[in-house]
């Protein structure tokens, strides 16, 4: 059958005619075309992207001085890549502490373990449980690795209990100039102060070491209620309760309302995995958006009446098995912590826009509490906080959606959380923490040429 | 009555429906043979399998295929080596891109993908 070809299209053929001769006949490109395939970076999410020069894991100390000197261009250490914020990406060398993995060194009498940087959070319950000690509060997910975590300022929720970052008595940082930096309150206290959330702009941290406590037993307790009365309860909730947070059901009038309180009950029974961290709800309120989005009304009754076939039980297990949770669905997140007593009307504005707007969304809102603590870039120096977190699916256009909430965060002088996406820069972010210098005079003595800086960092910290 | 009733009552019987199909699908599945503890013989590899697959395919609430499921990965092998690769190294639906392994090689991640799945890749 003949076919016909338009000009445009004879064109495009020669074009892939000639390359496939050009490909066969020199013997570079046909080496190139047999290489394996040049493995891009992408974080949890898919959404943040980058080519490095070199994917390295140093296996020890040694090996990771090394590397830092000899790297040819920039360097970004990297954790489980769970920050959805660009601080990963360069197309330098990109290092990760796989190796760098592990209970190190602990004390029975302060109740301090030191882990190497690289551990993945889930991994310190069980390992802190053996030597007789437990976190005194953890993240409702695990995936993180410790420094990833530190550097972000990640936390859980409870008004008398800071991030991961304000438990740290000691860390070790590996420099640009190859130093290692033994730092705390005696050695180092001017690194140590700023380096407990320093976007691992300063070095390299490989290892950490955190005030823990006796391990503890905790109860969960879950409960659908109406989001306007938990806001009204928001006090009685938080003081009543050693963690409380809501996962608000957008499109929706309720939440759901999650308590956990230390208990010397025995365990219950564990759970189905299937049903646990509540991911079938989520797949049902999924469901819901992609049918019901054209009808919000009908899809408000709807969510809405989802109450009437939840059921909770109360579920009591180890500290670090009842905090985290499996969440098995991507998405992107934005998340900012206002000033504590601003929690309330942020959520309210931020519910109203979104069903006066109709915006697009359906993953639950998270809305939780922390404590005040004194490091110069953590999000929560020297003021108690209500975190904020806004959720996109992977798959959903988030640009729009978080940019249509973010001015609401920044009405309450909402400060962002590093790991998570915002469009601040060092000017916006400078006035919102009033020690930044501290952090910037540490950071520029330490690495003056900005190896460990990437265009992200340059645009947060105001570094050419 | 409002105008959107007829709508609401079509989606609450869809509600209806999908709560209970959900309902069978939460029913524990029949238990399938895996290996939780097993470990790949090379300790390189073993090294990289503990501290970033294992963390989702060696946890049965993860909902990703459980290391030794040969019925799970089936299907999974049959898409291909290319497919595989491609869907490890730049993420599908609950699998995060690189699977953790933020260092890991072409050869590395089919050397994973063959000890969980029990089947050789290349």
């Amino acid at each position: 059958m003949a076919t016909d070809f338009s000009r445009r299209q004879l064109l495009q053929r020669s074009a892939l005619a000639g390359a496939f001769l050009a490909l066969s006949s020199n013997p570079v490109l046909a080496q190139l075309a047999r290489a394996p395939r040049l493995i891009p970076w992408r974080n949890w999410s898919g959404a943040q992207n980058c080519l490095p020069l070199a994917r390295l894991a140093p296996k020890n100390l040694d090996e990771l001085v090394q590397v830092i000197g000899q790297a040819p261009g920039k360097i970004r250490p990297v954790g489980a890549g769970h920050s959805f914020s660009a601080l990963v990406p360069t197309d330098g060398t990109l290092l990760s502490l796989s190796f760098f993995n592990g209970l190190l060194d602990h004390d029975p009498k302060t109740l301090q373990a030191t882990f190497a940087a690289g551990t993945p959070m889930s991994r310190m319950g069980p390992a802190l449980k053996a030597v007789g000690q437990a976190l005194p509060n953890m993240a409702d997910i695990d995936y993180q690795t410790l420094a990833g975590a530190i550097c972000t300022s990640t936390h859980g929720t409870g008004v008398g209990f800071t991030s991961y970052s304000g438990c740290v008595t000691g860390l070790q940082l590996v420099t640009a100039q190859g130093e290692v930096l033994d730092c705390d309150a005696q050695q180092h206290p001017e690194v140590f102060n700023v380096a407990r959330v320093s976007l691992g702009a300063l070095g390299v941290m490989t290892q950490v070491r955190s005030q823990n406590r006796a391990p503890y037993r905790l109860r969960e307790r879950q409960w659908i209620a109406k989001t306007e009365e938990l806001l009204e309860d928001v006090e009685k909730n938080t003081r009543e309760n050693q963690h409380w947070e809501m996962l608000v059901v957008t499109h929706s009038d309720y939440a759901l309302s999650i308590a956990l309180n230390e208990t010397t009950d025995a365990e219950t029974p564990p759970i189905d995995p299937a049903e646990a961290g509540g991911n079938e709800f989520v797949s049902i309120i999924e469901k819901l958006d992609k049918y019901g989005s054209d009808f919000p009304e009908a899809r408000r009754t709807l969510l809405n009446s989802l109450r009437y076939f939840a059921s909770f039980e109360d579920r009591v297990a180890e500290s670090f098995q009842v905090y985290a949770n499996v969440r098995n669905v991507r998405f992107n997140e934005m998340e900012y912590s206002v000033p504590a007593e601003h929690g309330p009307a942020s959520l309210r504005e931020i519910l109203k826009l979104i069903s006066d707007k109709d915006l697009r969304t359906w993953f639950p809102i998270e809305y939780r509490y922390v404590k005040a603590d004194d490091i110069p870039l953590s999000m929560f120096e020297g003021r108690d906080s209500c975190s904020i977190s806004v959720h996109q699916h992977y798959t959903m256009d988030h640009h729009n959606f978080f940019a249509a909430v973010e001015p609401i965060f920044w009405k309450y002088a909402g400060r962002p959380h590093w790991g998570k996406l915002h469009t601040l820069n060092a000017r916006n972010l400078q006035a919102l923490y009033p020690r930044w210098e501290a952090f910037t005079r540490v950071r520029q003595a330490l690495d003056p040429s900005g190896k460990f800086l990437n265009a992200h960092l340059s645009s947060i910290l105001g570094v050419a | 009555m409002s105008a959107t009733t007829p709508c609401r009552l079509v989606l609450l019987l869809a509600l209806i429906g999908l709560l209970v199909a959900c309902g069978d699908g939460s029913k524990p599945a029949p238990q399938r043979a895996t290996s939780a503890s097993a470990m790949p013989t090379d300790p390189a590899l073993a090294q990289v399998y503990d501290t970033s697959c294992k963390m989702c395919h060696g946890n049965p609430a993860s909902g990703a295929p459980l290391t030794g499921d040969g019925q799970a990965w089936s299907p999974r092998i049959a898409q291909g080596a290319d497919t595989l690769l491609d869907h490890t190294i730049n993420g599908y639906n609950g699998m995060p891109p690189m699977g953790l392994c933020m260092q890991c090689s072409e050869e590395q991640f089919l050397g994973l993908i063959s000890f969980m799945s029990g089947q050789h890749i290349q």
